[in-house]
């Protein structure tokens, strides 16, 4: 004899498949979204990669500094700081944007004060080694993982303020991205 | 039983402790290999690579003990060991490999073995080929680097023989004077080879993303093809009854009486997710 479920049980049946399928497929898409914008920001050669590539660079120019700028310098000790904060794990991304800004700061005071050092002057090397560390700031803070960034952090946050998934999301607990701005 | 319980707890804290510094380290960047000799700070000249690889190939074969150069312009933030150790790690060598490392733009320098060439060595052996036992650490950070490496590994040589009683005979291998300029002497700018591998990485990463977004997309611009599909073939199998189903649902007074329109849950189910992609398309029109 077959099985038979009153009408309101299948229809509460079938309303529990719709809302499993709803919730699952929302957690499962944002999941998903979200694993690209981690990638984005934490993965390797992502954005903290770059901003500790850059602090990594800080370090490398206080050693070519302190070859020509007493041990103590205030400027050459601002850019040891600065650079050291970057590369520390963690933190918010605000928090980094104001830390890479003190980095390109100490790198112009201790790059200016080199110049007119007297020392720095004579060693052809040293100006060889200043030039390469300014660019390959520069190349690090142009490079495209910023943008990127920006714009997958954007386009999950947009997917999150979207009704019917966006509002289940949130309700689920799913956050918005911060941006790198 | 409650110590057992409370040493083991605290062990576990401690471990925990341990791992927290792990978590801070930064990005470093480490140079590929590249052979015997990973020049890329490009100050060694070429007799001098040369003569290296030669007199790795010549030790391989008496000693099996398997020699590495890796010259980098600077150590990004770390101690020369602590770089030499994860340059070590990271290019996988083993028991009887040493790498010797060398970072041209700090005049820093670092050794590090596995646990055979150590035992066969000395670890303080290996410390003063570079301060004692050969005059490396004064050439290197004149930055007579021929020179310095030269000094090395005929001082290495020594040590070598003395160690396994192995004799490898130098012959011309590790003469040059430093008489050649060096290729970093000659370069108006310096470069590395190491530094632009990472930019071209960090490049690839965003155009990686790049495509990914434009596929995902055309993805979500409305129903694919294949989905039109999908969706006639379920219209088709909901509506579509055959006439025996249709006469086996006839009532005994005769009249033919349909048993609602064929909504299903998978009905539901498609309308709630294509609401949500119909609303989104309207949107963007916008």
């Amino acid at each position: 004899m077959k099985l038979k479920l009153p009408i309101g049980v299948c229809v509460l049946i079938s309303l529990a498949l719709v809302v499993f399928g709803l919730i699952f497929g929302t957690v499962s898409g944002f999941a998903d979204e979200r694993r690209q914008v981690t990638a984005l920001l934490e993965g390797e050669n992502g954005l903290m990669d770059v901003l500790s590539y850059r602090g990594a660079d800080g370090l490398n120019l206080c050693v070519v500094a302190r070859r020509h700028l007493p041990q103590a310098d205030e400027d050459v000790t601002a850019l040891e700081a600065a650079a050291k904060a970057l590369r520390t794990a963690g933190g918010k991304l605000a928090d980094k944007k104001a830390q890479d800004a003190g980095l390109e700061e100490a790198v112009g005071a201790v790059s200016a004060k080199l110049k007119e050092t007297e020392s720095f002057q004579r060693s052809e090397r040293d100006q060889r080694y200043l030039d390469m560390l300014i660019s390959d700031l520069q190349s690090l803070r142009a490079s495209a993982v910023v943008t990127s960034y920006n714009q997958a952090a954007s386009d999950f946050n947009s997917q999150l303020s979207s009704p019917v998934s966006g509002v289940l999301a949130r309700l689920l607990g799913v956050e918005p991205c911060a941006l790198y701005e | 039983m409650k110590y057992a319980m409370r040493k083991r707890l605290a062990l576990c804290l401690c471990l925990l402790v341990a791992a927290l510094p792990l978590s801070a380290f930064a990005a470093v960047r480490l140079p590929a290999q590249r052979g015997v000799v990973t020049d890329d700070a490009n100050v060694l000249g070429a007799q001098t690579a040369a003569d290296i690889a030669e007199y790795a190939e010549k030790v391989e074969s008496e000693t099996d003990v398997r020699l590495h150069v890796a010259i980098v312009h600077f150590l990004d933030g770390m101690e020369a060991r602590a770089y030499a150790q994860t340059l070590f790690e990271k290019w996988e060598l083993e028991g009887n490999d040493v790498l010797l490392l060398g970072a041209a733009g700090e005049d820093a320098f670092a050794t590090a073995m596995g646990a055979e060439a150590t035992a066969l060595l000395g670890e303080k052996n290996a410390d003063n080929l570079l301060y004692t036992s050969s005059t490396f650490s004064t050439l290197f950070r004149g930055q007579q680097y021929d020179a310095a490496f030269n000094a090395y590994f005929t001082a290495f040589n020594a040590l070598l023989e003395k160690q396994t009683g192995e004799s490898i005979k130098l012959g011309k291998l590790f003469g040059n004077k430093q008489t050649a300029v060096t290729p970093q002497a000659q370069a108006q700018a310096y470069g590395s080879q190491l530094w632009s591998e990472v930019m071209d990485a960090i490049r690839d990463n965003s155009e990686d993303y790049q495509d990914y977004h434009e596929r995902h997309e055309a993805r979500t611009n409305g129903l694919s093809a294949g989905g039109w599909i999908v969706l006639a073939v379920l219209i088709l199998i909901i509506f579509g009854q055959s006439d025996p189903v249709r006469k086996a649902r006839r009532t005994r007074g005769g009249s033919y009486r349909s048993y609602g329109c064929g909504c299903s849950p998978l009905g539901w189910l498609f309308s709630l997710f294509g609401l949500n992609v119909l609303i989104d398309t309207f949107r963007r029109r916008r």
